[in-house]
């Protein structure tokens, strides 16, 4: 039985229902999950960067190795060297963070970019940027990683690089379909006709009012993906080397000790991973859901 | 006689369709001409109907002649200045004196701004206006279309057919124009939303002096606003002349099927005479749609003259297109035989 | 007067708005016969329910919550029933001052009683035919592929090449050219006129005994829209089919329909025969259809390129219905004496003369009804 109420008496139609209102609960949930990862990366950043961390993140402890949580002094144990993990928690941030902010700038812009080139210009740019998009989509996004880190050093920046060049495609698709859809309607044509500059119409009435929201939502998951290749990598040996600490690499280091009973050294980083992970992509769905409306409705 | 305020000499429009890449690189295009060779002109404060089947180029010259799409070859001159080759920045400030309707109703209409902010977009386009003069102005534009002010806090989609249609040609209306090209207008409304946007375009004129060009293929309507009508086939002008005289005496047997379809639809008469199955004897005018243009006569293939005349060579020949033939009072017409 | 093929009692079919968490009273107890042989025009504008009474009939509204009550009674040779029949059960109405404010409905029961009831009935006894023929049509698979499945599915004629000369006998009756040619083109190589023309041939060759046109002339070119009236006058004649005609060009209706149900924010507001109903010196007329009809510009208003007569105001937002008549805030016939009533409370539909009913406060016989 689903049930079916008439609201109260003629709601008036300009004023609608706010947001919160009108969303649904488990939207509501995911999005402010997600803010919470969010201010909390956020926070942890900043405290990383100025340096206030609870501990020494490099001070050794020989006495007190693979100590488990709540440990009088570290609240979160401590790792193989007896180093405070709750520290290197909050500085293995570092290793993601701004890099994770370069790929999206780099997606973002040269995506909307080229998504304005082809979907506004059309003709041969929309021919030549499918193509291209679709010759990005179809390289294994990992093979050319690796491909980057051999040719040039493993650093965190240049594989960023790699993740942002790699994810313009979405974007470049997500706008060229905006404008495709504004054009159905006639939209940007009107737009011209009533004599609007071509710099208005693309910066204000595509990008910032219709594709806003998605260019959120897509640096969010953006995020998620950023974290996520970062983590893999240092795991892998390929990332962020010791003794500076990243999520990847404690994760690895924490392994030796998982198969003799000491599993929390890899187990806090990898949970820390899980839940960021999840928190970006979750407020991404989520604003998905509240600002673009679900199942294409 | 008044000034003419737009003159279109042999104006063609071709499209080109590509497809894929490798025909990209080789230049193997395939051209397809939506508008091939129309010349017509409006006075000030007329309005010209232009009249055809989809496809037959209509609203393409809709948009050739504001320039929204460039024109292959011809001459369009407004109030005077040719602008056929304008660069978009000469085109600018020329853009506010002509302006376009669309046949969508939500064209120009962006779905994520509220009515106010659209009609405020518009009315600081070419002019910085103070924000007293601007809420003077959007006030105006809502008596001139007739808009309930609550409907300023409205976003498009919470607007009914009727009142998008009204803030679209608000939107227009801000610019102060002198030529609107209306495409379609009301064909995408309900019938008695119909009659109050013909009544609104038309007091419209009258209070603001304007120049229409009227795409429809709303055969009642395009006679009852238009001084002259223009009637298309494949890309081009079959038959142009006074309003009554394309609806009472057409030549062109283009024009008369048309005119005819549309008695067939409402006269009782010819309803009785369907039911007796005599219909079917008009076979030649029944069952065919959309065909290439033939050599000669383009509309040689569907002409029931050309049948019973006995397919004359004439309308056939490759080198002999009938032209548009002057048959007094401004009447022309492009048949061998009208 | 025969008795009915199909008759429509007290249909309601509501839809919810999730952005303003409201009933859209989308058809709100509409009641229509159709006698066999019989062809009913139902005519209005967008929102008057016209379509969604026809998608009804067909079992065919897929949004929520749908259908919630009524009777949908066919009676024809092969199958008589209620296709609502036993379907209350599954649906729970709550009223306030005779006004549905909640529906509970459990929608799979519904739907698979639903579906029981229509076995054998949805594209064998009850065809359609839509606005967009291009989009009904099977895109990979060739008209003659399409009309052979759809006659040895619903027909007798089961043979492979009995089927194919029957589906070619088709294309010829709705006036296909070279029906042979014709019979191997895919719906894209083919014009909308010519789509419209297979598509009725696909409706028609399952020989049903009701044909549901929506809109089938819709979005044609004008020269072709004539042209596909004239075969549907045609077929009516050859076949002898029962057809539910939906419109909203009151010159097709006029042309094709027997008898004609107006319908406006979704009731029926006038009902009766065609030449009654259209009559143009008609004095009992609904204002709606009065004012529908002088909406078109008669040769008299072109000659004198007088205004139209339009009716003010936006077509009826089925969510919020008035108390009383539906047409009540645009209606231009409204007197004094009438005022109150048109007001407050929703006029019957009432005969002023032999089956012409009229739902409306201006003639004595809506009282007494």
């Amino acid at each position: 039985m689903r049930s079916y109420v008439q609201g109260p008496a003629s709601v008036d139609e300009s004023s609608q229902l706010p947001l919160w209102r009108r969303a649904e609960t488990m939207d509501l949930v995911y999005v402010g999950y997600g803010l919470l990862v969010v201010a909390l990366v956020l926070a942890s950043y900043l405290l990383g960067a100025l340096g206030w961390l609870p501990h020494d993140p490099q001070a050794m402890n020989v006495g007190l190795i693979n100590a488990a949580p709540f440990t009088p002094g570290h609240l979160l144990g401590t790792d193989f060297l007896g180093r405070d993990l709750q520290a290197r928690l909050i500085l293995g941030i570092q290793a993601y963070f701004l890099p994770g902010l370069l790929a999206i700038t780099i997606s973002v812009v040269a995506g909307s970019v080229l998504g304005i080139l082809a979907g506004y210009r059309g003709g041969w740019s929309d021919t030549i940027i499918t193509y291209f998009d679709n010759l990005l989509d179809s390289f294994p996004r990992l093979v050319l990683i690796l491909l980057v880190i051999a040719s040039f050093k493993p650093d965190i920046y240049y594989v960023m690089v790699v993740v942002g060049i790699t994810g313009m495609p979405v974007i470049a698709n997500l706008i060229a379909g905006k404008i495709a859809f504004l054009r159905q309607t006639n939209f940007i044509e009107a737009a011209h006709a009533l004599g609007l500059p071509a710099h208005t119409v693309i910066l204000k009435h595509i990008l910032w009012f219709n594709c806003r929201a998605a260019l959120v939502i897509q640096a969010t998951l953006g995020m998620a993906e950023a974290i996520l290749v970062e983590t893999s990598l240092s795991y892998l040996g390929f990332g962020v080397q010791e003794p500076t600490p990243s999520w990847g690499n404690m994760v690895q280091a924490g392994a030796n000790y998982f198969l003799q009973g000491n599993f929390w050294p890899s187990t806090a980083p990898a949970l820390a991973i899980l839940a960021t992970i999840l928190g970006f992509q979750l407020l991404g769905d989520g604003l998905n859901n509240l600002l673009e409306g679900k199942r294409g409705k | 006689m008044s000034h003419t305020i737009l003159d279109v000499t042999d104006l063609r429009k071709d499209y080109s369709q590509r497809r894929g890449l490798i025909p990209m690189l080789a230049g193997r295009e395939r051209v397809i001409p939506a508008v091939d060779g129309v010349s017509f002109y409006l006075r000030e404060n007329e309005t010209v109907g232009l009249v055809g089947e989809s496809g037959c180029g209509k609203t393409t010259i809709g948009r050739t002649v504001l320039r929204l799409t460039d024109p292959s070859s011809g001459r369009i001159v407004f109030d005077g200045r040719d602008i056929t080759r304008l660069s978009r920045a000469e085109l600018r400030p020329l853009r506010r004196e002509m302006q376009m309707i669309f046949q969508d109703l939500d064209a120009g209409l962006n779905p994520k701004m509220r009515v106010h902010a659209i009609l405020r977009e518009a009315l600081t386009v070419y002019e910085r206006p103070s924000d007293a003069e601007i809420a003077r102005r959007i006030r105006e534009l809502l008596e001139q279309v007739n808009l309930k002010d609550s409907k300023l806090a409205n976003f498009p989609s919470q607007l009914s057919g009727g009142e998008k249609r009204r803030v679209g040609i608000a939107r227009v209306l801000a610019v102060r124009p002198r030529l609107i090209v209306a495409d379609e207008p009301t064909s995408a409304l309900d019938v008695s939303i119909q009659a109050q946007v013909v009544n609104l375009l038309r007091d419209l004129q009258k209070h603001l002096g304007l120049t229409y060009l009227f795409i429809s293929h709303d055969l009642p309507v395009v006679e009852l606003v238009s001084q002259k009508v223009a009637v298309m086939y494949l890309g081009r002008i079959v038959e142009m002349g006074l309003a009554e005289s394309i609806a009472h005496q057409p030549l062109h047997p283009y024009t008369r099927i048309l005119w005819s379809s549309l008695a067939d639809k409402r006269s009782t008469e010819v309803n009785l005479y369907a039911r007796s199955g005599a219909t079917a004897a008009r076979g030649t005018w029944g069952v065919f749609d959309f065909e290439q243009p033939a050599s000669g006569c383009r509309f040689a293939p569907r002409c029931p003259l050309y049948q019973d005349k006995g397919r004359p060579a004439v309308c056939t020949d490759p080198a002999s297109e009938p032209p548009l033939r002057d048959v007094g009072k401004g009447h022309v017409v492009a048949c061998h035989f009208a | 007067m025969d008795a009915p093929l199909l008759a429509i009692e007290n249909l309601r079919t509501y839809f919810y708005s999730r952005a303003r968490r409201a009933l859209i009273r989308s058809v709100d107890g509409v009641s229509l016969h159709v006698a066999p042989g019989e062809t009913l025009g139902i005519v209005g504008e967008s929102g008057s329910g016209k379509s969604v009474t026809a998608l009804s009939a067909a079992g065919l509204v897929s949004a929520a919550p749908g259908v919630i009550g009524g009777r949908i009674e066919l009676r024809s040779r092969q199958a008589r029933r209620n296709l609502l029949d036993g379907l209350e059960r599954y649906v729970r109405v709550k009223e306030r001052d005779g006004r549905i404010m909640a529906v509970e409905k459990d929608d799979r029961g519904w739907r698979r009683r639903a579906e029981t009831l229509m076995k054998g009935v949805r594209g064998k006894e009850i065809a359609m035919i839509f606005q967009n023929p291009r989009s009904a049509l099977n895109p990979y698979s060739t008209i003659g592929a399409q009309l052979v499945e759809t006659i040895r599915l619903h027909t007798s004629v089961k043979g492979e090449g009995e089927a194919r000369e029957r589906a070619i006998q088709w294309l010829e009756r709705v006036r296909i050219d070279s029906p042979r040619l014709r019979f191997d083109n895919f719906p894209f190589g083919m014009s909308g006129g010519m789509c419209q023309r297979a598509m009725i041939a696909m409706a028609l060759s399952a020989e049903p005994s009701l044909l549901i046109a929506d809109e089938p002339t819709t979005g044609l070119d004008a020269t072709i829209q004539s042209r596909i009236v004239d075969l549907l006058a045609q077929l009516k004649i050859e076949t002898g089919i029962t057809t539910l005609l939906i419109s909203h060009d009151i010159s097709v209706i006029q042309r094709l329909a027997d008898r004609i149900a107006v319908m406006y924010g979704g009731t029926v507001v006038e009902t009766g025969r065609a030449a009654e109903v259209l009559a143009p010196q008609a004095q009992l007329r609904h204002p709606y259809t009065a004012a529908l009809l002088a909406s078109v510009p008669s040769a008299e208003a072109i000659r004198r390129k007088s205004y139209l007569q339009a009716i003010e105001g936006e077509v009826l937002d089925t969510i919020d219905v008035p108390r009383g008549c539906r047409f009540y805030g645009r209606c231009n016939r409204v007197t004094e004496a009438i005022r109150e009533n048109c007001a407050s409370l929703e006029p019957p539909l009432g005969e002023v003369a032999p089956g012409h009913k009229v739902r409306c406060w201006l003639y004595p016989a809506s009282g007494k009804a």
